[in-house]
């Protein structure tokens, strides 16, 4: 069919947009021409020269046939038109064209571009598998299955983008994860009609449930322990080629403050910095807005041993509290965006620059109080603790009205911020599943997943909070038996 | 939302700010009474960026403790504010004549003065106290009276300084208000004494010594040692020289229980209280004899004998008072049925009634090294 036209080359080409790197090696064989066309930067020349070029020369019968059977390639394919051909050889492959057939033949001896394995870089561990997630599906797919090793492990191939489509793969264990939430995950992809997705977090907002709010509604990891440990507890977790993220759902609020090493680390020691890490993060909220109440309102509540404190370091500031608050608050934000941005090494420098410069040189010149220092930085390490980096950001900007509402009715003003936080998440939903499980609605055995940790033989149900289908890990009374070696 | 941000803006003025640095905060206050009229003397704590923060010592005089108030917001750049007032000091005349009610029920209506605000009587007046320069370590005069009525409490010889529980034993009929008698030495307030009231009226004070039976009778002890100095004769067994007339014996980790029981109500109320004392010997003014289980009852029973006669001239010296802090009335009014107690029915019997005091003591250890 298209061959009879135009020079089929020159066709290919074409579709290919005349791309410079587009080589065509023609060689004579056997009486018959033999056109060879590839990107010459996306294929392994070794493979192209040992595997094809000479492959084919010491062919007896140079036919398509023939090639496509004896080839010692991986993958081949026969193309029937260019433009299938010309969308094999933009991935990579080489395309084989026989004169005289109607066919042409595809062989992949594609090279991929990707960085080596590499230790997690925003989700940092001490203890566990540091081990992370990189940008290529099938790698990213290859550590998956030598974490599952389940036999019921899925993952279901789908394609999502228009002009540059990408390859998305939704894993799930298919005995464990609810039959309703793969539905509406794989239904929210199909129905994506989109150009183009840059990311799997790109891809996290366009199937959000609520896309005016500032939680995050879907937790994204580079933790391939993690992402197993979601399986095997009933979640779906979404792969996107070209992203070191995996998105897991549905996900709830507590998920985002709970980290792997919580798992790995035994559990009257994950308890407390359990503990510690949600005091961090509530006072990361909390602090400075009741700071701003407190003084601009209520100084009857200040213990008599820091009043002095507190206001021999006030006197000094010109500003009303809330200024004071918001203007080292938005130092601190300046600061890190500013380190996030530079290279490591320069970020060094920033760090002291702002850490000691700035904030010394703050309180000389009466901007503001050290008490308050003290407390922004607190608030700004607090924030830290949170394992998730989404939520981590979510928090540094949630305690912004919160000042501000202290600034206008104090401690009232506090609580109406909370009250209005609580109202909005539990109206949440992450994958039509309620985002404040299992606190609303109450499920008491989940609490020692989402809240507390208790000794492994307590874990013998899967959470309720991921419906999963097969909610049975293993036998409790099993696990209660004393196994001694004298037995 | 919409509406709730102009909700927000709207209201936003309803709330008036009160700025830490901005106030002139007080920290304590004293009332006195000058002819028909309240002089008040607030102690003013302004802060100072050269960490050396000013306390300073305003005064006015007006017919309202709130008048007094206004007179002294015309003495200060700054907003005076009440909501850190730890201690408040009623001169001596003032609470004897006219009764410390009213002033105190203003503050008790006033919701940033908290319940927990101490009160005390000062002697000769309560500027005097107010104004002293001598306050130890801490920074104004305020902090000082409250740390030192506050450790008084902790230690357990002085019972109650607290508004809530002066307005509480006011209120209740058949007991009455005690508060901390502060007084100058050497330029220096210190407590001394307490105050004993009846109604919201001053009529005396008892030494701290006396308040510890005050203490053991109204409630119970936990805490702190207590000096008793008993007769020669009542143990004279134990004693191995013979020089004094009188023995000394301090008791420490003194714990006590209390019941008081009303046993018969015609022809006057007789009550019978029984104390229970556990103490630890921590120290006598003479040499004495191994004390083992066979003799220990001898000093035991000599602080019985001691402690029963105390308490005695206690109840003597409070009936004469006319004030009951101890609270028989209350007892009385819970024992008899259908009674409505007045304050005026209860003074009068209160005069006739009989108590009957039984001590039991009992010397756990006799020091802590055996």
């Amino acid at each position: 069919m298209w061959f009879s036209k135009k020079n089929r080359v020159d066709e290919v080409a074409e579709q290919l947009a005349h791309s410079p790197d587009l080589m065509c090696r023609r060689i004579q064989c056997k009486g018959k021409t033999v056109d060879i066309l590839f990107l010459r930067n996306l294929i392994n020349h070794d493979q192209l020269q040992q595997n094809v070029l000479a492959f084919i020369h010491d062919q007896e019968d140079v036919s398509l046939k023939q090639l496509a059977r004896c080839l010692p390639i991986g993958a081949v394919h026969v193309c029937e038109t260019e433009k299938e051909m010309a969308s094999y050889i933009r991935d990579g492959w080489a395309c084989i064209y026989i004169e005289g057939e109607t066919h042409g033949l595809a062989v992949n001896i594609a090279e991929k571009v990707e960085r080596s394995l590499e230790k997690a870089e925003t989700e940092s561990l001490v203890l566990g598998p540091k081990m992370s997630f990189t940008e290529s599906i099938d790698t990213n797919i290859h550590i998956l299955r030598q974490n599952v090793t389940d036999t019921k492990l899925v993952t279901e191939k789908m394609t999502i983008g228009m002009r540059n489509p990408l390859e998305v793969r939704v894993v799930y264990i298919e005995d464990i994860a609810d039959e309703e939430n793969i539905q509406t995950v794989k239904q929210r992809l199909s129905e994506l009609h989109i150009d183009e997705v840059t990311d799997s977090s790109v891809l996290a907002q366009l199937l959000e449930d609520h896309a005016y709010t500032i939680f995050p509604q879907y937790l994204l990891t580079e933790l391939p322990d993690r992402l197993a440990y979601s399986l095997m507890k009933g979640r779906i977790g979404i792969f996107v080629d070209r992203s070191p993220t995996v998105i897991i759902c549905p996900t709830t609020f507590f998920s985002f403050f709970e980290s792997t090493e919580d798992i790995y680390l035994r559990w009257t020691m994950s308890i407390v910095l359990r503990a510690i890490r949600m005091f961090g993060i509530f006072s990361s909220i909390f602090l400075s807005p009741l700071y701003v109440a407190v003084i601009t309102y209520h100084y009857e509540v200040i213990p008599s041993a820091l009043l002095l404190t507190i206001g021999e370091s006030r006197s000094r500031v010109p500003f009303p509290p809330v200024i004071e608050a918001l203007l080292l608050e938005f130092m601190i934000e300046l600061l890190r965006e500013a380190g996030a941005r530079l290279p490591t090494k320069v970020g060094q420098t920033m760090s002291i620059v702002g850490g000691i410069v700035l904030g010394q040189a703050a309180v000389d010149a009466g901007f503001t109080s050290n008490v308050l220092i003290i407390i922004v930085a607190l608030s700004a390490l607090g924030s830290f603790t949170a394992p998730s980096y989404e939520m981590g950001a979510t928090i540094r900007i949630l305690r912004f009205p919160i000042i501000l509402l202290a600034a206008l009715w104090g401690l009232v003003g506090i609580l109406i911020g909370v009250s209005m936080l609580l109202i909005h998440l539990l109206k949440l939903t992450s994958l039509g599943r309620p985002y404040l499980s299992p606190v609303y609605p109450f499920r008491f055995a989940d609490m020692k997943y989402a809240l507390i940790r208790l000794p492994q033989k307590f874990y013998s149900e899967r959470p309720k909070t991921n419906r999963p289908q097969n909610a049975r890990r293993f036998s409790w009374r099993e696990a209660m038996k004393r196994k001694d070696l004298d037995e | 939302m919409k509406w709730l941000i102009v909700c927000m803006l709207l209201l936003s003025g309803c709330v008036q700010p009160r700025i830490l640095e901005r106030q002139g905060i007080i920290t304590a206050v004293g009332f006195d009474k000058k002819g028909k009229l309240y002089e008040g003397a607030s102690v003013m704590l302004s802060f100072q960026t050269t960490r050396s923060s000013l306390s300073e010592v305003i005064e006015a005089t007006n017919k309202t403790s709130k008048g007094v108030r206004q007179d002294l917001e015309a003495q200060t750049s700054h907003d005076l504010g009440s909501g850190q007032i730890r201690v408040i000091v009623y001169g001596k005349e003032l609470a004897e004549k006219d009764g410390i009610f009213t002033l105190t029920d203003t503050l008790q209506r006033d919701a940033n003065i908290g319940a927990l605000v101490y009160l005390a009587v000062g002697e000769p007046n309560a500027k005097e106290i107010v104004k002293s320069k001598k306050h130890e370590d801490t920074r104004d005069i305020g902090t000082y009276l409250y740390r030192l009525i506050e450790k008084n409490l902790r230690t357990e010889s002085l019972l109650a300084a607290t508004l809530h529980e002066f307005i509480h034993c006011y209120y209740d009929v058949g007991k009455d208000p005690i508060l901390p008698y502060l007084s100058v030495r050497n330029d220096k307030p210190i407590v001394e004494k307490m105050a004993l009231f009846r109604g919201d009226k001053f009529v005396g004070t008892v030494r701290l010594d006396e308040s510890f039976y005050i203490k053991i009778l109204a409630s119970q002890y936990k805490s702190g040692l207590k000096n008793i100095t008993v007769s020669r004769d009542d143990v004279a067994p134990l004693l191995i020289n013979k020089k004094t007339k009188k023995v000394n014996i301090v008791i420490n980790e003194i714990k006590t229980k209390r019941k008081i029981k009303l046993i018969s109500q015609e022809p006057v109320p007789h009550f019978r209280v029984t104390v229970k004392l556990q103490a630890e010997i921590l120290e006598m003014s003479e040499k004495m004899k191994p004390i083992m289980v066979t003799n220990v009852h001898i000093l035991e029973r000599a602080i019985e004998k001691q402690m029963k006669k105390e308490i005695e001239q206690l109840l003597n010296k409070l009936k004469a008072y006319k004030t009951d802090p101890i609270g028989f009335g209350q007892m009385y009014d819970h024992s008899v049925r259908a009674l409505q107690l007045t304050d005026k029915q209860w003074y009068k019997l209160y005069d006739n009634a009989k108590i009957d005091v039984d001590m039991q003591v009992s010397i756990l250890r006799t020091g802590t090294i055996d």
